[in-house]
């Protein structure tokens, strides 16, 4: 097994008084999507700054492809990973070339001109290259700052909130790019607290509270991991929702009632046919039923709190 | 350097200062046709010297400054997180450009204003000429070193700019009114160089050297070193947002 691109072990950072990491440890295996959740102020973005090198850490030790941040090699560490945290930083008065192109003269590459071409491609911008940045709509900067992270073809992207503020679309296409990079060798930590576009894009996911880790592990085992199994979605009459709750309860189920006549059963059912024949046995008749998966919303809010507290 | 050439070469900042400053050299041409060359060549200093001081300040400023407006000093730290040599390349760059626009405005001036001048009285003198482009680089890398560290300080482009001018046309002449401290102020220092390389004993505003020109070198020079670590130390413990 290859050793992990990025690992934190214990981190812990303070700013003044208040703790915005503690003991945070999170590993991302080579080529994965991971996601990073966590509630605004969790503590993502300062997980992030301390691997980059832009902050240092209180406590615990960070390595980026093997590198400890400030050692000896941590720039060649960092010249492989592609990073746009929180928004893409632009030269609003520059072309999108232009900010590429000082970006590649930054990384120290030559001849950039066809990668850059290229990437103006991959995001859907070669047709405004010309343009400056500061007319970008905000779904147009998110792809110019996706096009520079991958610039000089690095190993390790790390996206923060990459799809903040974007419309339904633009959400869409940033989250088709993020998916197809894995394809192009790049392992991905994206840090969002958007979880449907998390479940949707990764691999992994680590959430983070407070700045402390709550879960980790594969998109499977975090699902699984608060016991929030799949159920069934019952609709019945206002009327009739007591006694089905009662009816399916006989029968062994987990329910919960989710008012207007709806209820969620959980437990040991083999298909939907079984839940219409408790309720039938019953004198109850349904009036809808769907299969409800867990999903990382509830998840996370059940190990986060409802995204607020302790978790 | 090539990343902070192409942003000098990219915006519009610079783009509009250098325009700013041709208009003053073609003046100049328009000037020593009207008035001749000047006594001193003076056409030299009022359409070259001054535009450069003044353009090699502004470039110091933008150069630092134009990383805090939009954060992308954490992309720039992202993709090479090394503080000091981020520093150290972006204060060649501006000396670099600085001075080579400095001396080839010069070189220009000293071809072109003397033909345009022709028709008065007035001669140019080219030795003193020679002297005028010294004293110009020395002034404007004075200026651009001391406008980039004050902005890395300030960390603002609009900040930094106005502590420099704040700082060169106030408080570096009020400093300089404190009895035994004012004779080692920046601006002293600057202009007892300035004379001496131009071998005056007088400038304008009828100024005289204060220290003798090794004196006033060290002074100088320990200034630049001085602003140019405090910047270093602001960026190496500042944090990145």
């Amino acid at each position: 097994m290859t050793a992990p691109l990025i690992q934190l072990d214990g981190i812990t950072k303070r700013f003044g008084r208040t703790l915005a990491l503690d003991e945070l440890s999170l590993a991302v295996p080579e080529g994965t999507v991971c996601g990073l959740l966590g509630p605004n102020g969790s503590g993502k973005t300062t997980a992030i700054r301390i691997l980059l090198g832009l902050t240092p850490p209180s406590g615990g030790s960070a390595e980026l492809l093997g590198l400890v941040p400030g050692s000896d090699g941590f720039i060649g560490a960092v010249r492989q990973t592609g990073s746009l945290i929180e928004g893409p930083a632009l030269y609003g008065r520059a072309t999108a070339r232009q900010n590429m192109e000082i970006q590649a003269a930054t990384l120290g590459l030559r001849d950039a001109a066809s990668e850059v071409r290229d990437l103006l491609e991959l995001v859907g911008l070669s047709d405004r290259a010309d343009s400056n940045a500061r007319g970008f709509s905000l779904g147009m900067k998110q792809r110019l700052g996706l096009a520079i992270a991958l610039l000089g073809r690095p190993r390790l992207v790390i996206l923060d909130e990459p799809t903040n503020g974007l419309d339904p679309s633009g959400i869409v296409e940033i989250r088709e790019l993020i998916k197809r990079l894995p394809e192009r060798g790049v392992t991905v930590l994206v840090s969002s607290h958007l979880l449907a576009e998390v479940q949707l894009m990764c691999d992994r996911a680590t959430i983070i509270n407070k700045g402390r880790l709550v879960a980790d592990g594969t998109m499977d085992e975090i699902l699984a991991s608060t016991g929030v199994g799949e159920g069934y979605k019952v609709f019945v009459r206002i009327s009739q929702s007591e006694a089905a709750a009662a009816a399916l309860e006989r029968a062994g189920l987990e329910v919960e009632d989710r008012g207007e006549g709806g209820l969620v059963a959980r437990g040991e059912i083999e298909d939907d046919s079984e839940i219409t024949r408790i309720l039938a046995e019953s004198g109850i008749w349904l009036r809808g039923l769907m299969r409800e998966r867990p999903d990382l919303e509830r998840v996370f809010l059940s190990l986060t709190n409802g995204g607020r507290g302790e978790g | 350097m090539r990343a902070e050439l192409l942003k000098i070469r990219s915006m519009p900042t610079p783009f509009w200062v250098g325009v700013a400053i041709l208009v003053c050299f073609f003046g100049g041409i328009a000037g020593a046709v009207a008035w001749g060359v000047g006594e001193d060549d003076a056409v030299l200093d009022i359409a070259i010297g001054v535009p450069t001081m003044i353009g090699s300040l502004v470039l110091g400023s933008w150069l630092a400054g134009v990383e805090f407006g939009q954060n992308t000093l954490r992309r720039v730290l992202s993709a090479d997180p090394r503080r000091v040599r981020l520093v150290l390349v972006k204060l060649a760059t501006v000396l670099l450009v600085a001075v080579v626009a400095t001396v080839v405005l010069l070189a220009l001036g000293i071809i072109v204003y003397p033909l345009a001048g022709s028709g008065h009285e007035t001669s140019f003198d080219y030795a003193m000429a020679g002297r005028i482009v010294a004293a110009c680089v020395v002034t404007n890398v004075t200026y651009a070193t001391t406008a980039l560290a004050l902005t890395l300080l300030a960390r603002s482009m609009a900040g930094g700019m106005t502590i420099t001018f704040v700082f060169f046309f106030v408080l570096d002449g009020l400093m300089s009114l404190i009895p035994g401290v004012g004779d080692y102020t920046i601006g002293v220092a600057q202009t007892d160089v300035d004379l001496a390389i131009r071998q005056q004993s007088e400038g304008i505003f009828e100024t005289t050297a204060t220290n003798g020109t090794e004196v006033a070198a060290i002074v100088l020079a320990g200034w630049l070193v001085a602003f140019t670590l405090a910047g270093i130390a602001r960026t190496l413990a500042s944090e990145v947002k």
